[in-house]
């Protein structure tokens, strides 16, 4: 292959994140459209059964640091007294929601008229979240998904989860002043079933040589499965997405001129310098292929009971990778290296996130020192562009690279 | 100070020289020892299956070993910890109990698990919503295999008797504690802030029922002492930090007197309602959801300036300093709000970020002194 | 005489390094140069010293590897190689048994682990910030009053040491002002900072897995109280090769070396074929 083959599929997501955030932006002048604001990890079915429209803080907050407008809006929360430390994605929103700055035609987020807030992706959003509901004054939602340490997941804590999607069922009622529609909701669970399962097998095609896209294109992918889950607009999406890697896997095309090296991704995109990023790979002839963070958002639970879909549901919010303790985290990565073929590990330090972050030194030690596998640890952020320099991070690469680069050659000879 | 109060203070003051002095005596004795990272650990579980429990708390200096586990950006706490579990100094420990509060110390416990060796760990999934009928029967069910745990690595059975001897000392405790905090809520120069610390730190190294009964001699020579009237600042201390004493003693040697404080190693691990006699589970789930949250849980309808405000009016308080540990999420998320709220009742605060391993660094001390000057009027 | 001859530069953020080898790997001279932020002009001044120092011509220099920093920024090179691979090679030519290469340069410092064969195995570098470094001494250096180069003297003949706590380079300059304004001895101090900065280089090297033996390289290797102080806290012995500046540039000249062996063996196969 010489030339690179953009992927036809990206105008569509385009299309149809632009259309979503469209009809949120208009809802928010409409007293009937209900708007909430929930976390990544958040039961959005719910919301979609009762009609209200998800907005998701952490995409927008992904987008303003695409946009490279993060550290100017963060600086507003500064002011007011959020510490630099904090997550940066909590001090792009609390700062949008303070000033009305935002990368959504260039303004905030449609206000809220409801909070869901679901710990299973970390505590800091317990903690946003309830500086939300201080500015805005509107009833929060907590799901507290208890952090899962062992391998396997506790059933009391399945039951809890379980006793509070009931209960969220008629919170959310309270907000939109109609009943709750079960049928509604079976449908939004089986649709949201489908997608997550489609937003897999998308992944697992990269495990094909050469892989027909890479976790770059991953990560800009991963908006419809965050957002739109639980519509048929999603699905639609990820068939032809599918269908798409399917042709490019049958005619040979990969994402580099010629993939030597695969490699793993672990934490959150650094998303001002996904450009960076990739090109400093592809001068090495390295594709990214499988991150952890673009599969957190299909994990299913191991037993779920599919005869009872609540029951089902409450296990899946449990069930994700960063809710995991290393034990778990530890068999996804080897998993991960062995179906991916990989030649070594990209693991993002993230000095937002702390939830993801904090073990990946005993990981990566665990990689290399029991299964052999190189690992790179990249200190930046996901959003804050003062903890990065382009010198000493692309310097490190090239020094992977070139360890990598002579670890395949002597297993070669 | 009067003599007499200054000879009951000499048995807590043992703690200050050798933090596990009294654990190491106990071992000495063939009792066994449990540590515990939180406040949030229901230690009357472990009171009743035979252990000992004490604070496991870090100590002055470097962290290299933690260093290689932990990334730059981790609180001082954890590294503080963790690296005294990697040197061994606490192999003395039978069994360490984290509590799952905020996303460091779920992830140093599983760093801990896997790195440190000589003594198994127990987990206590606190849930991290406070209140209601969902989150109780969570707790219960939780706390319940927590007591099985135990009884399983401590081959005692904890039987509902036991338990609720156990309850019955640390809620004792509880009110002692409590009582002290009034005392000096009204006559703070009674007792030096920098000495009560002395106390609060003992409490949770010594044994409950040794330091009930020492409690309750110093109540009663403190009430002897006709109140005095005290023109110096009050200061009341809030925000993360767990090693607060050196803090403490700096802020009084600029002139203030700490009154009161907003700390989890402090008085907000004190303040518990009445719970009815029952079901022990219960009474301990009830408890632990019924105090003042802990700032990385969620609490419908919770206000943090409440505690604030209501100390700050019923003690006179003239000015908050905050001790915010760098990196501390939770804290630091509750930070603004708190100033906003302190500003609108016209009460000056200060923040100051530290770092717990380190001795207290000049740029605090001319800080703090300048914010006292400020309060002197 | 060798039929032709290869250079590896070293081109850091404090000081470009060059050495020449000839044929056969015997390293016939090096030479060091400050930067002082003319990172080009330095690579050529230093190129054309070795140059004229040993009367090779330029043209009889087969390969120029460059390494460092200002690695890419020089031109006519042959090919860039980053500090890890560079040293790690070096070190292993030096000493073949190394297995571990502590190098704390002006601005960075590093910890490789090597395979017993010589190949780059875990490596760390410092993150964002001059703690651990030289440029922190440098710092210091200045705040004291006195030569960066007395530091290690003073540090090794003063019996006691000042605790510093903070290794953040900012932190530690005000730390350093008070230990003065109360009382402290400047030996004691140096040798305090010498201490802070063996403890951070410890944090980066257990996190690669400390495996002796342990060479150290870079310019604060030449510095006694930092290697001393390494030495106690990692409880192993710091092999200090005679000139530690160049072994990141030796390296290169070697990776350049063996470059040049492998493409003369491929034509050797390629004409044998034929």
């Amino acid at each position: 292959m010489s030339q690179r083959v953009p992927i036809r599929a990206t105008a569509k997501m385009k299309e149809l994140m632009g259309f979503y955030y469209m009809m949120a932006k208009s809802a928010e002048n409409d007293p009937n459209q209900k708007i909430a604001w929930i976390t990544s990890g958040g039961p959005v079915e719910i919301l979609h059964a009762a009609g209200v429209i998800p907005i998701y803080p952490e995409n927008v907050a992904a987008m303003a640091g695409t946009m490279k407008i993060s550290d100017e809006i963060c600086a507003i929360a500064e002011e007011q007294g959020f510490s630099r430390d904090l997550c940066s994605y909590a001090r792009t929103d609390i700062g949008s929601a303070l000033s009305g700055k935002g990368p959504i035609m260039g303004s905030a987020s449609p206000k809220p008229d409801l909070l869901v807030c679901c710990n299973n992706i970390c505590g800091t959003v317990t903690k946003w979240y309830e500086e939300l509901q201080r500015i805005f004054n509107v009833p929060l939602i907590f799901i507290d998904a208890p952090f899962q340490y062992g391998i396997k997941d506790r059933p009391e804590a399945i039951d809890y989860m379980e006793a509070q999607l009931r209960r969220m069922m008629e919170q959310v009622s309270e907000v939109t002043g109609k009943p709750f529609d079960m049928d509604k909701f079976m449908e939004t669970l089986e649709l949201s079933d489908r997608a997550v399962k489609l937003w897999r097998e998308i992944q697992d095609l990269l495990q094909h040589k050469p892989a027909p896209m890479n976790s770059f294109d991953t990560f800009i992918h991963l908006a419809p499965i965050v957002t739109l889950r639980g519509t048929q607009g999603c699905i639609e999406y990820y068939e032809t997405l599918k269908a798409e890697l399917l042709e490019r896997i049958e005619q040979g095309i990969g994402t580099l001129e010629k993939e030597e090296y695969r490699l793993g991704w672990d934490n959150l995109p650094v998303w001002f310098k996904i450009k960076f990023l990739s090109e400093r790979f592809s001068q090495h002839n390295a594709a990214l292929v499988v991150s952890t963070y673009t599969r957190s958002f299909c994990y299913q639970a191991e037993d779920r009971d599919i005869s009872n879909p609540l029951r089902a549901m409450s296990a899946d919010y449990l069930a994700g990778y960063i809710n995991h303790g290393l034990d778990f985290r530890e068999r996804e990565l080897t998993e991960m290296v062995r179906d991916f073929s990989l030649d070594g590990f990209v693991m993002h330090s993230n000095r937002s996130c702390r939830a993801y972050s904090f073990g990946q030194y005993e990981l990566a030690r665990t990689l290399e020192d029991k299964y052999g596998v190189p690992v790179l640890l990249i200190e930046a952020d996901q959003n804050d562009t003062r903890m990065w320099s382009d010198e000493q991070v692309g310097n490190r690469i090239d020094a992977f690279m070139e360890r990598v680069a002579s670890k395949k050659q002597r297993n070669i000879a | 100070m009067s003599s007499n109060i200054k000879s009951v203070l000499e048995p807590f003051e043992k703690v200050k020289d050798d933090l596990y002095f009294f654990a190491r005596q106990a071992k000495q004795n063939g009792e066994k020892v449990a540590g515990f990272l939180c406040t949030y650990s229901p230690q009357e579980l472990f009171h009743a299956g035979g252990y000992f429990p004490v604070r496991v708390i870090g100590k002055e200096g470097g962290t290299p070993l933690a260093d290689q586990w932990l990334q730059q950006y981790a609180c001082s706490f954890a590294k503080g910890v963790l690296n005294l579990g990697l040197t061994g100094d606490f192999s003395f420990l039978d069994l360490v109990v984290f509590s799952h509060t905020c996303d460091t110390m779920q992830n140093l416990a599983e760093v801990w698990r896997r790195r440190v060796e000589g003594m198994p760990i127990i987990v206590v999934s606190t849930p991290n919503l406070n209140g209601g009928d969902i989150a109780l029967t969570y707790l219960k069910r939780e706390l319940t295999r927590v007591k099985e745990e135990v009884e399983k690595i401590s081959g005692n059975t904890i039987t509902d008797a036991n338990l609720l001897e156990s309850i019955r000392i640390y809620d004792m405790h509880r009110n002692n504690m409590r009582k002290l905090y009034e005392i000096r809520r009204n006559n703070p120069s009674l007792l030096s802030g920098t000495d009560m610390f002395t106390v609060v730190l003992s409490s949770m190294l010594m044994k409950k029922e040794e330091h009930n009964k020492l409690l309750e001699v110093l109540i009663t020579e403190l009430q002897k002492v006709p109140s005095q009237k005290e023109d110096k600042p009050r200061i009341l201390v809030g925000g993360s930090v767990c090693q607060a004493q050196g803090f403490i003693q700096s802020i009084e040697m600029s002139g203030a007197i700490v009154s009161d404080d907003d700390l989890c190693m402090g008085s907000r691990s004190y303040v518990i309602p009445p719970i009815p006699q029952g079901d022990p589970i219960e009474m301990l789930a009830q408890m632990y959801l019924s105090r003042i949250p802990c700032p990385a849980f969620y609490k419908p309808g919770y206000d943090p300036a409440g505690p604030y405000i209501e100390k700050i009016k019923s003690g006179n308080v003239n000015g908050v300093i905050f001790l915010q540990t760098k990196f501390c999420d939770p804290y630091g998320f509750n930070y603004p709000y708190l100033r906003k709220r302190l500003e609108q009742e016209g009460i000056p605060s200060l923040l100051l970020e530290v770092e717990q391993n380190q001795p207290v660094p000049e740029a605090f001390r001319t800080r703090v002194e300048a914010f006292v000057e400020t309060l002197i009027k | 005489m060798s039929a032709y001859y290869v250079m590896g530069l070293d081109i850091g953020s404090a000081t470009a390094k060059a050495v020449l080898l000839d044929e056969s790997g015997y390293s016939l001279a090096f030479a060091v140069r400050p930067t002082r932020g003319r990172l080009v002009q330095s690579a050529e001044e230093v190129k054309q010293e070795i140059l004229a120092h040993t009367g090779v011509s330029e043209e009889a220099v087969k390969a120029i590897i460059t390494t460092g920093y200002g690695r890419d920024i020089v031109q006519n090179k042959t090919k860039s190689l980053t500090e890890i691979t560079c040293h790690a090679r070096g070190a292993y030519a030096t000493m073949p048994n190394i297995r571990f290469v502590i190098d704390i340069g002006g601005q960075d410092s590093k910890a490789i682990l090597l395979e017993p064969d010589g190949q780059v195995g875990r490596f760390e570098m410092n993150d964002k910030c001059a703690a651990g470094t030289g440029r922190f001494l440098e710092v210091m250096a200045r705040t004291l009053g006195i030569h960066l180069d007395e530091m290690g003297d003073m540090a090794i003949h003063s019996e006691k040491y000042s605790k510093i706590s903070s290794t953040c380079t900012v932190f530690a300059e005000s730390e350093v002002i008070s230990l003065l304004a109360q009382g402290e001895e400047i030996p004691a101090v140096v040798s305090g900072l010498c201490r802070a900065i063996a403890e951070r280089v410890y944090g980066l090297a257990s996190r690669v897995g400390i495996t002796p033996p342990i060479m150290m390289t870079g310019g604060v290797a030449k510095n006694k109280g930092v290697v001393n102080w390494l030495s106690r806290i990692l409880n192993q012995e710091m092999i200090i090769p005679p000139e530690p500046q160049i072994i990141g540039a030796l390296g290169a000249g070697i990776m350049g070396l063996e470059m040049i062996k492998k493409s003369n063996e491929k034509m050797n196969i390629i004409t044998q074929n034929t």
